[in-house]
């Protein structure tokens, strides 16, 4: 093994790859980003500590699978609720060109946080990673552990069901 | 309609072809969600904690864990530094060992667990383990490798599922048939409790016992003794106390001298006698008045030694 996560530099570069895809990981399952952090540091001590037994090829299923042990073992059944930030380089003009839900930009992004919230555990999980962490769908099948196909259908289900919600609230409304 | 939103959220088909095939309304609709979730970060942080707090101090605690969450650290950080230390022994014989009054944890090559007892060693053959792991990842069922370990003393042991488990001391040997047990051996005899599971203690004369969950079998003086019931579910050195049941004073005293570290000269007295009640495993003068005044046997304490005579 020639890179080996017991050096520094090298454990170092793993944590800035993955310290937020991890923290982000648990705070789309925990709804807490305090707590997501705090696995996260948890995550990476074990990681740190068991540097020898862990090739730097697996640091990432590594990491993923203790957090979703630590998730596991302390989960305590709360209602998740999702609060977001827009990424700062986003562009003006880009809710104008899609008015199709007749919304303020300021309630669409709440109603969305709420159906987004309410989508069950692994649709939500697999469809944040995917649209916000940018991960392929592939490699979300590796960390998660199940099918190419499943995470499609968990993807374009998560999708859906949004969109009914919204368009229930919509139909409401007028 | 789903084909075609799984092949559009894929980037397969672009937003003009989605909106040709499921009807622009709800492509447009589709197309707003999307973008707007793809705009989102949970928040701007852009480090949520220096790495070098992890690599610089391994075993230190990191300040904003949560109690449990140092535990956890400690424990991981316990068993690292154990099969490390397993590692670079170059002898192919690794032992461990307390001093009086010391408790430690030990992780065997196959992940079960000893917890030694005060002065108390325990040693294994890294060769033969290394063929009963070799023989579990083959998946091999012959079972031919024993994992075996060598007792001096007092242990505690959780072993895990596999091949046949023994622990061998200078009174006998006992063969894990379940989990957890503590030998207790001494020099007229060993005392065997099992907590959970199944063991089989044979003597040296190869006379054996089964020993099952919550029971205990003291074998004294070339004999077996009849079972003990056990009511303590987890050993009592562990809680800071001892505790007899019609236990011989040899056994007592060879406790005594383990924990706290001294010499008990013996000199006439009877130590064939038995004694039963509970000893504290970090005050020498309550527990040498709690096993010698029932006995009416005098003891005088000069530094280290503790010197026993029959008293009238």
């Amino acid at each position: 093994m020639k890179d080996s996560l017991c050096e520094e530099h090298v454990f170092h570069k793993e944590y800035i790859s993955h310290e937020l895809k991890v923290r982000n990981f648990l705070f789309y399952k925990l709804g807490d980003l305090e707590k997501a952090r705090d696995f996260t540091q948890e995550a990476f001590i074990r990681l740190w500590n068991n540097c020898a037994k862990v090739a730097l090829n697996k640091a990432k299923g590594f990491l993923f699978t203790t957090a979703n042990r630590l998730f596991l073992d302390h989960y305590d059944h709360k209602k998740v609720v999702l609060k977001f930030e827009h990424r700062s380089n986003r562009s003006e003009n880009q809710m104008e060109q899609n008015p199709e839900f007749l919304y303020e930009e300021e309630e669409f992004k709440q109603r969305l946080e709420t159906a987004v919230s309410d989508l069950p555990e692994k649709q939500r999980v697999v469809f944040l990673m995917s649209r916000i962490d940018k991960y392929k769908n592939r490699e979300i099948a590796e960390i998660m552990d199940i099918s190419i196909k499943t995470v499609e259908k968990h993807i374009s289900s998560a999708v859906k069901t949004l969109k009914d919600n919204l368009d229930e609230i919509d139909n409401l409304k007028i | 309609m789903d084909e075609n939103l799984s092949k559009w959220l894929k980037g397969e088909i672009s937003n003009e072809e989605l909106k040709e095939r499921i009807g622009s309304e709800e492509a447009l609709k589709y197309i707003q969600i999307v973008g707007e979730v793809d705009n989102w970060v949970p928040d701007h942080t852009e480090h949520l904690f220096d790495p070098k707090e992890i690599t610089s101090k391994p075993k230190a605690k990191v300040t904003t864990m949560r109690p449990w969450l140092s535990y956890a650290a400690a424990a991981v950080i316990l068993i690292a530094v154990v099969s490390y230390l397993w590692l670079i022994m170059g002898d192919s014989t690794v032992s461990y060992s307390t001093v009086a009054g010391e408790v430690q944890e030990v992780e065997l090559p196959d992940g079960s667990k000893a917890t030694l007892a005060p002065n108390s060693e325990i040693s294994w053959d890294k060769n033969t383990w290394k063929e009963v792991l070799a023989e579990k990842a083959s998946l091999k069922s012959k079972k031919s490798a024993k994992r075996q370990i060598k007792l001096k003393g007092k242990v505690l042991l959780a072993v895990k599922k596999g091949s046949p488990f023994s622990v061998e001391s200078v009174n006998g040997v006992v063969e894990v048939l379940g989990t957890v047990f503590e030998v207790d051996d001494f020099e007229s005899g060993f005392n065997v409790r099992c907590f959970e599971g199944k063991v089989r203690a044979t003597a040296v004369d190869q006379s054996s016992v089964i020993v099952a969950g919550g029971e205990g079998y003291l074998f004294f003086e070339g004999k077996w003794e009849d079972k003990i019931e056990l009511d303590e579910t987890s050993p009592d050195w562990l809680q800071n106390q001892t505790k007899f049941g019609n236990a011989p004073l040899t056994q007592v005293i060879k406790t005594l001298e383990k924990l706290y570290g001294i010499t008990v000269e013996k000199g006439s007295v009877n130590t064939s006698r038995r004694f039963t009640g509970r000893i504290p495993n970090d005050k020498l003068d309550v527990a040498l008045r709690t096993v010698f005044s029932p006995f009416k046997i005098n003891y005088a304490q000069e530094g280290k030694k503790v010197i026993l005579s029959e008293g009238n």
